[in-house]
């Protein structure tokens, strides 16, 4: 009986007072900093691509269904988005299992991001990743502006209107310090 | 033991469990209750969250609970994570509570706990933590919740990561699924890069095992990149204690090859393990690759082939392509015998998917698999059938069919498992998915449980942080499997609760 009135507890606050703790929109994490290899062996660190766009942190595995479906949406997302400075970054946490089949599975998927293998899943426990695919979307000042687990078809929708949020924002934010430059140089 | 001492022990874990307790709810409260005390818009104010050289909190939780009508059983597992990080330095703890677990064991503890300090070159870890050398061969520390995996390790770990160097020493007691064994290990893992193209790595472990004596695994790795091409190899050797004659040493090999152009790779791998059990009661250190699929469906799982690292070889194969954009194809082929060439598992799958006209996917798929390690030696025949239809850009819904004939040599018994599952989900908030079992089992022995089971799902996203899933029905018993490594997962006739949040 106390076991059960213990767990109706547990229920009861993580029903009803976890939707309290919806963080209000202006609060911003921090994207935790890592680096971890990509498939040919090079050393890829958060912190060197912040400043030129958005990143995605993509967590998936070769065995995740809706990953892989997920993934191969983000591709298409990614061709569009590129060349504004938005990038990437699919982090595999495969085991020792399945890790042989991850590039040919990239290379044969023609997906063209950056795919970093997270050996012991430190990234994921850094993130607090509880399941996968989860995405994390990184303004260029390095703050977290999205996150969602699972993938359910039409989520890429969502993404690249955030995308395109944070795209507007950038924008906006360089043509108000070439604005004010002009302004210093007249004066 | 006398019934004093029995009783005082008995004392002595209640009042454990009830400090544990204590602590647990007093942290909960602490936890929950601070979002209202942080983010109140009066303190907010008075507080700079965007400073960088502020403490950065995060926490997570996942909640598992079902219960059994049948037999008013319920099983609850609850992990809560919780770390600080500030500038080099993370701190971090995670609470587990099972009440019970899925053996009916109840128990909660401070599983994992660690200090961090993050150096550009140099990263040490005081407390718990995980690891893997190469491929696993040697050492691999892990969590997998699905598997109720966990071996972390409880000590130090150094690592020094410099360009085309690295180094990690490590000592530490490994957790078995209750208790820590008290049988430290010291080991160390690194590499280094001769050319672009080329990186040579060695480890070495060292334990002393109660009541059995001193095991060490040593081995060295070669990674070779190429355009188009990959190499991994690697090599290790088990040596039991010299007093222990009768257990002989033992010998492991891994390699893999990948070859690949763009909308198209292979990955050929080959195994040979022999008398390379390395486990410590119900501990297993090492976790090497077991060459067989890892597949996307229910029932092409459910005779996974069980990683055997006393006796076995073999080889597997797998293709990706992309011949047409809308188009994609996989076949893969496994094989391993014991070392007197028994076959003992082997499986040819093959699955191809089609994009039509971004209105709908459909996937099919075969697999003929034959497992050994099965009672009968039965050989499998499985199709499957994926249909996505998209009625909308965020509306859809999904067809699966998933077949299994089962065929036993010894005899013409041959009996079928089929799952249909219809699903329909709205980005990104909510999906809905009825699926159905049945079995023909019962018709080739005496059989007293069900023949069909049916059960509702429900998937929420509460905004971006909390993902909650319910299931209301039954569901068959049976394993789950990842990496060679199974455990059995428990019948369903209830429901159950799952909830994911993030802080």
């Amino acid at each position: 009986m106390r076991i059960l009135f213990s767990k109706l507890i547990f229920l009861f606050l993580f029903l009803f007072i976890f939707p309290l703790s919806v963080q209000p929109k202006d609060k911003k994490t921090t994207a935790p900093n890592f680096v971890a290899k990509n498939l040919d062996g090079e050393k890829v660190e958060l912190k060197e691509l912040l400043g030129d766009g958005p990143i995605l942190l993509s967590f998936w595995a070769t065995w995740c269904k809706p990953c892989i479906k997920e993934l191969n949406e983000l591709q298409k997302v990614y061709k569009k988005y590129k060349k504004k400075g938005f990038e990437i970054l699919a982090i595999d946490v495969d085991g020792p299992r399945s890790r042989s089949k991850v590039k040919p599975m990239v290379k044969g998927l023609k997906w063209e991001f950056p795919v970093l293998w997270d050996k012991s899943k430190s990234i994921y426990r850094k993130y607090h990743v509880l399941g996968i695919p989860h995405t994390v979307l990184i303004d260029k000042s390095g703050e977290i502006r999205y996150t969602h687990t699972t993938y359910r078809p039409g989520d890429e929708e969502v993404i690249k209107k955030k995308i395109e949020e944070l795209l507007d924002e950038q924008k906006e934010a360089s043509e108000k310090k070439e604005g004010e430059k002009d302004e210093d140089g007249e004066k | 033991m006398s019934k004093r001492k029995l009783q005082k022990k008995k004392r002595g874990k209640r009042m454990k469990m009830v400090k544990n307790k204590i602590v647990f709810l007093c942290l909960s409260f602490v936890i929950f209750f601070s979002p209202f005390v942080i983010f109140d818009s009066s303190l907010a104010q008075d507080l700079d969250f965007s400073d960088t050289d502020s403490w950065e909190i995060s926490a997570s939780n996942q909640l598992e609970y079902s219960l059994d009508r049948k037999n008013h059983q319920d099983i609850f597992h609850n992990w809560f994570d919780f770390n600080w990080t500030y500038d080099l330095y993370d701190v971090g703890l995670r609470y587990e509570a099972h009440q019970p677990d899925d053996l009916g064991k109840t128990y909660q503890e401070l599983s994992y706990r660690y200090f961090d300090l993050s150096g550009e070159f140099l990263k040490l870890t005081v407390g718990n933590y995980y690891v893997m050398f190469g491929r696993g061969l040697i050492l691999r520390s892990y969590e997998n919740r699905d598997l109720r995996h966990d071996n972390n390790l409880e000590g130090i770990k150094g690592t020094i990561d410099l360009d085309g160097f690295d180094l990690t020493l490590l000592g530490g007691t490994p957790k078995g699924r209750y208790e820590r064994i008290n049988d430290p290990l010291h080991a160390v893992d690194g590499s280094i890069a001769f050319f672009d193209w080329m990186s040579l790595g060695g480890s070495y472990l060292r334990t002393n095992i109660t009541d059995f004596g001193f095991v060490r695994l040593y081995g060295g790795n070669a990674t070779l990149t190429f355009p188009h091409l990959d190499l991994y190899g690697e090599f290790a050797r088990k040596d039991n204690p010299a007093e222990r004659f009768i257990e002989k040493d033992g010998d492991g090999i891994y390699l893999s090859s990948n070859i690949y152009y763009t909308g198209f790779g292979v990955s050929l791998e080959y195994k040979d393990y022999e008398r390379f059990d390395f486990t410590n009661r119900d501990v297993t250190y090492n976790n090497p690759p077991s060459l067989t699929k890892e597949h996307l469906y229910s029932l092409l799982n459910r005779h996974a082939y069980i990683l055997n690292l006393y006796d076995e070889r073999g080889f597997q194969v797998q293709t990706t392509s992309t011949p047409h954009e809308k188009l994609s194809l996989l076949a893969n082929y496994s094989y391993t015998t014991d070392h007197k060439d028994k076959m003992i598992f082997s499986e040819i799958y093959g699955e191809a998917e089609y994009d039509y006209k971004d209105l709908a996917t459909i996937k099919g798929g075969f697999s003929r698999m034959e497992n050994k390690q099965v009672e009968g030696s039965p050989y499998y025949l499985a199709p499957v059938f994926d249909l996505t239809y998209y009625l909308s850009g965020q509306t859809s819904i999904a067809f699966v069919l998933e077949h299994l004939w089962t065929n036993k040599y010894d005899g013409d018994l041959t009996y079928y498992d089929q799952i249909i599952s219809l699903g329909l989900s709205h980005s990104p908030i909510i999906s809905l998915t009825f699926t159905h079992e049945r079995t023909t089992e019962w018709k080739t022995r005496d059989w007293s449980g069900k023949k069909r089971w049916f059960v509702t799902t429900l998937g929420l996203s509460l905004g971006e942080k909390h993902n909650l899933s319910l299931s209301i029905g039954s569901r068959r018993a049976g394993k789950v499997c990842s990496g060679g490594v199974c455990t059995a997962r428990p019948a369903l006739d209830g429901w159950e609760l799952k909830l994911l949040s993030q802080f």
